[in-house]
């Protein structure tokens, strides 16, 4: 039953026009007169499905597809061919019932007016998407007390820090109890303790509401913290789809071997376990092969003087950045590196 | 009527906001009446050397003047700071917001704010208008009245149609945050009757800048210059232009290329 | 100093280059002389206005579009907005006045203009063969002088008045006081021998001439010698006033943004 899957995506394209031009001034002249246009694939042929309740992560670097790919599926763009399907709206024809299922929240642009309290811009949403009033201030009750936003109603919104701004937005977000959210960097400027907060709201919403959400992040830990699937992309291509302790095992044939010595030794004798990628003092982290790790436990326990050890997944960081250097190898394998130049 | 409850709001906001500015109301109520001053002796210079500027006299000039005055008003409280004000979301990306409403993106666009302060020129061009009626010593008949009613709210429709159509622009090419000073250029024009100029800027001044749909006819309604039958022109070549604009902007829409960050 | 100007203005120039439909709009703005030329032509058809037959006014229109278009500035909203939101602190660490910067931006878009307004004028001699103006080296000299002053007063007024950014948050408000004054006696409603003679004869003294018309008058060849000196004299003595008070506001300002921050 397709009317089950909330989000369908098949061979999805997103081509800009840009307009290139030679540098120094005889370049800028040239391109006065005359334009030279290049098409660069922001989105290229990416397919995927997304099921009710579930919070994806889109990974990847600056440029790589993923707020455009969002903004595709929240209608703002036009896509340049393939289908884009959410809750069984063409996104892109920005019917009123489907853009009142949605909702998008971007960290780098805000919706409330600056020179007032975020309470009028509420008032202001309720009305656009025809929130009946107690609803409204149920609703709003929520989430007053899940954000902690009493104190924060009454203020001017050029008053508040960029934290308490952030939990405004994502209520006048959600006043309307969208169905699908799109995230783009929610978390993006805010400090620790406000990023773990807003982490812990969309963790809850999601739970409160079976919201679908899809999530971008420049933070990690946003994503190890709130998605269990994690869908890669990179120029334009999508690299990876799937379960995001899969990728690391996937990617990273190593596991990280932590130990602690009771006495010194020399790193010589620690080769033959691993590769050695830190030895401080009495502590050192071997990679080791994945399949090997318990082995090469027992052996180090046999043949060390061992204090403590510990066997962990590589940070996730570092199996993402691996994930876009392969990814790079293999378009310069194809000879695709000097279209980039150009 | 959901559209209208949405408009108080939108306009109570505004309003709000306004408040918090209060020292602009001064500003404003000073600049109003220094403009209507150059207005004025822009036009005051030349009846210092003859008595009729075409076939107008100097109170019938005065009320070219004063819808002059009133449209310039209108435009700033309502056109510029929202179709006037797309581009910037557009360059800036906010217009996203706009366009993720289950509400019709034109009516927000259009309608959202209004400045109240700037109404004090409409207000001022009404007065004006009023006291060139005195100075003619010209009550005007019922039809007349709705002659001039019927042109000024086409006035009015042609302006907001021509910003329509000027601002879809930018969903091509976003630096183009002068193209609304472009018209006020224009607009300049149209502190005087259409009718005294010749030719071709006659010709671009009625119909490609249709300026003369703003400030001559109404006022040429007023005095009693026009008939049923251009009141009715007007009236269709508005009705036309906005739904000439209102197609434009839907198909530029589709070139928003939605700026990040 | 020199070569930072090119190097400025080449940035400038790349920057304009790249917007091109931004820059020829711009352009178009200053039609006003242009619109004031159709509503004095057209008016003028049933023989001379004080002195101003259609001739006149196409000479005297056509050269004031030139010069409104050489003199055009918009450093008020740029500093304005810099002052308000604390660009201007970026550009305070440049090792030089950061009015250098301000200026070589003018002047890179003066020389697209030119580079416009040259064929245009070349298309509007032909067009409009009963324009008439003294052509002698001296007039032409003192013109090119004249328009070199008229700028640079247009600039240092409004630069003036954006420093007052530093105090107020109505600086652009205050300078379209100015602006409108400008408009009304600076020579763009109407040539000022067509004012009222009081009016006339006070205004051409006031800066406002100075700043657009004055190099014009000197090329229609209307003015007497002695006019002429007298009107270099108010130049000079006015771009002086500009530069003092320039420097004054400056000063204070830049004491004021140290002290408190922006």
């Amino acid at each position: 039953m397709p009317g089950s899957i909330p989000i369908r995506v098949q061979n999805l394209c997103k081509y800009y026009q840009v307009h290139q031009k030679e540098p120094g001034l005889v370049g800028s002249l040239k391109s006065f007169v005359k334009r030279k246009y290049a098409d660069v694939k922001a989105v290229d042929d990416v397919s995927f499905t997304i099921d009710a309740g579930e919070i994806v992560g889109f990974l990847g670097p600056n440029g790589a597809g993923k707020t455009t790919t969002l903004k595709v599926l929240a209608g703002l763009l036009y896509p340049t061919n393939g289908v884009a399907r959410v809750l069984d709206f063409t996104p892109s024809e920005r019917r009123a019932a489907f853009l009142r299922q949605i909702t998008l929240v971007m960290g780098q642009k805000q919706q409330l007016a600056w020179d007032l309290p975020p309470m009028e811009t509420f008032l202001v949403n309720a009305a656009i998407y025809e929130i009946p009033d107690d609803q409204f201030k149920k609703t709003l009750a929520e989430l007053t007390e899940l954000l902690e936003l009493a104190p924060l109603l009454k203020k001017q919104v050029r008053k508040l820090s960029l934290g308490e701004r952030m939990k405004c937005e994502l209520t006048a977000a959600l006043l309307h109890r969208p169905k699908v959210l799109f995230l783009d960097e929610p978390t993006i400027g805010l400090d620790v303790t406000m990023q773990t907060k807003i982490r812990q709201f969309v963790a809850e919403y999601n739970a409160r509401y079976r919201a679908t959400i899809i999530l971008t992040s420049h933070y990690m830990a946003d994503v190890t913290a709130l998605c269990q699937r994690v869908i890669v992309i990179d120029h334009g291509k999508l690299l990876y789809d799937g379960d995001l302790k899969a990728l690391a095992e996937k990617i990273a044939p190593h596991k990280l071997v932590r130990v602690e010595f009771s006495q010194a030794l020399d790193g010589q004798r620690l080769e033959e376990f691993g590769e050695v990628v830190k030895m401080r003092g009495q502590r050192a982290e071997l990679l080791v092969p994945r399949d090997a790790t318990s082995d090469v436990a027992a052996r180090m326990l046999a043949q060390l003087p061992i204090a403590d050890v510990t066997i962990e997944e590589p940070p996730i960081e570092d199996v993402i950045t691996r994930v876009f250097e392969q990814a790079a190898r293999a378009r310069a394998e194809r000879g695709e590196a000097e279209e980039e130049e150009e | 009527m959901r559209y209208l409850r949405l408009l108080s709001i939108f306009y109570k906001n505004s309003i709000l906001k306004e408040l918090e500015y209060r020292a602009n109301f001064i500003a404003n109520v000073f600049m109003s009446i220094l403009w209507l001053g150059w207005a004025i002796v822009g036009v005051s210079v030349f009846f210092l050397h003859r008595d009729k500027m075409g076939d107008w006299t100097y109170p019938e000039v005065l009320m070219v003047v004063g819808l002059f005055t009133f449209f310039n008003g209108v435009m700033e409280a309502l056109l510029r700071p929202n179709v006037g004000a797309v581009i910037e979301q557009i360059r800036d990306g906010t217009f996203d917001f706009v366009l993720t409403k289950p509400v019709n993106a034109q009516f927000i666009a259009s309608l959202r704010s209004i400045i109240v302060w700037r109404l004090v020129d409409a207000v001022i061009g009404i007065g004006l208008i009023a006291y060139a009626l005195g100075q003619l010593r010209v009550t005007p008949t019922p039809t007349q009245i709705g002659f001039f009613v019927v042109m000024l709210l086409s006035g009015t429709a042609i302006v907001y149609a021509i910003w329509l159509v000027m601002v879809s622009f930018a969903f091509w090419f976003v630096r183009i945050d002068n193209i609304t000073e472009l018209f006020y250029a224009f607009y300049e024009a149209g502190r005087y009757p259409v009718t005294i100029y010749r030719g071709v800027v006659r010709v671009v001044l009625t119909y490609i800048v249709p300026i003369a749909f703003v400030t001559t006819f109404p006022a040429s309604a007023l005095l009693g210059r026009i008939d049923q039958t251009t009141t009715l022109v007007g009236f269709a070549f508005a009705i036309g232009l906005l739904i000439a604009s209102n197609r434009f902007w839907k198909f530029a829409l589709r070139y928003y290329a939605s700026a990040s960050s | 100093m020199l070569t930072k100007y090119f190097a400025l203005m080449r940035r400038s120039l790349g920057v304009m280059l790249e917007y091109r439909a931004g820059v020829l709009i711009w352009m178009l703005v200053n039609v006003m002389p242009l619109v004031m030329l159709a509503v004095w032509f057209s008016l003028a058809e049933d023989g001379p206005i004080g002195g101003y037959a259609q001739a006149d006014f196409v000479s005297y229109y056509l050269l004031l579009t030139f010069m409104r278009q050489m003199t055009t500035v918009w450093v008020i909203h740029e500093l304005d907005y810099d002052i308000r939101y604390g660009n201007l602190s970026i550009k305070l660490l440049y090792p030089f006045n950061p009015i250098h910067a301000y200026m070589s931006d003018n002047l890179a878009d003066k020389i697209i203009r030119l580079a416009v307004l040259i064929p245009l004028g070349i298309v509007a001699a032909f067009l409009f063969p009963m324009m008439r103006y003294e052509l002698t080296p001296l007039s032409v000299a003192l013109m090119l002088l004249t328009m070199a002053a008229a700028w640079a007063m247009r600039f240092l007024s409004q630069y003036t008045f954006a420093l007052l950014a530093f105090w107020v948050s109505e600086a652009q408000t205050l300078h379209e006081i100015w602006y409108a004054v400008w408009l009304m006696l600076g020579g763009m409603v109407a040539p000022l021998d067509l004012f009222p003679a009081p009016v006339a004869a006070i205004a051409k003294y006031l800066p406002f001439r100075f700043m657009l018309s004055f190099p014009v008058e000197v090329m229609l060849g209307r003015l007497t010698a002695d006019e002429t000196l007298l009107g270099l004299a108010a130049t000079a003595f006015w771009l002086g006033a500009m530069i003092v008070a320039y420097r004054w506001v400056w000063r204070r300002g830049i004491k004021q943004f140290s002290a408190f921050g922006a």
